[in-house]
């Protein structure tokens, strides 16, 4: 987390949770960046990561996906992961912010 | 203890069909609305699957070591391979399962420009994306749920 602190890259979590309960998380894990509340999965739905029926009682969920934006709004880098298992490794991120800030 | 008995390479296999069986009709239709967790992980499936393989493989151990009727040795072999094969068809069946994922044909590539949208923060303050513009950001989207 501190490497996108001195990279000067903010990281922004999405989830599809209440403030409270996103603001437990933060204060149980640790946490140093914001997680921002999409329980409506507005957000979800504008980068078409809604998996229907994928969770508790059925309900829908956003599906992981991570994405560098730069700058000027555009999209640099993402992973839309396929097993949610997975997800990306932050030194490869970093290494891609590098790459973009040369 | 019945896994040195004639028996069981057949309850062996009975274990491991039961175990498949269940998770179609009783996991994935009862237990995952409630539990998806278990649905990918199904610990109890799980269970009676390498039981059911441990009778298999000592019941097939024990009737290729004793002398036998050619058939029912076939047998147990049969039996125990089909239920090697059954299990491991259900564990690559549970692994691809979770990488099973909407198709997000729209999700915005590299070069598009990233939607905005506006959420509150955990302290219920509303948060622009585009509010930052002019930094460069990391957005992350967790199933939640946790």
């Amino acid at each position: 987390m501190s490497e996108f602190a001195a990279r000067d890259c903010d990281v922004l979590a999405v989830v599809a949770d209440p403030p409270e309960r996103n603001a437990q998380v933060i204060r149980d894990l640790g946490l140093e960046f914001p997680i921002l509340s999409d329980v409506d999965l507005m957000a979800a739905d504008a980068y078409d990561l809604r998996h229907e029926g994928a969770g508790p009682e059925g309900s829908d969920i956003a599906r992981p996906a991570s994405f560098l934006v730069d700058r000027d709004g555009v999209v640099r880098w993402r992973d839309v992961t396929e097993n949610y298992r997975l997800r990306p490794h932050p030194d490869v991120v970093l290494a891609r912010l590098d790459e973009i800030r040369r | 203890m019945t896994h040195n008995n004639k028996w069981s390479p057949w309850i062996g296999f009975l274990l491991g069909l039961a175990a498949v069986v269940s998770y179609f009709t009783v996991v994935t239709r009862v237990v995952a609305p409630a539990y998806p967790w278990f649905r990918d992980v199904p610990v109890v499936n799980l269970a009676l699957l390498a039981a059911g393989l441990w009778l298999s493989f000592a019941g097939a151990r024990r009737s290729l070591a004793r002398p036998a009727r050619p058939a029912a040795k076939a047998a147990t072999v049969i039996l125990g391979t089909l239920n090697a094969v059954l299990a491991g068809l259900f564990v690559f069946y549970l692994v691809s399962f979770s990488a099973r994922m909407p198709p997000s044909i729209d999700a915005p590539q590299i070069g598009a420009h990233a939607p905005g949208f506006t959420l509150p923060d955990a302290a219920g303050r509303p948060v622009s994306l585009d509010s930052l513009r002019g930094r460069d950001v990391l957005l992350v989207f967790y199933r939640g749920h946790w």
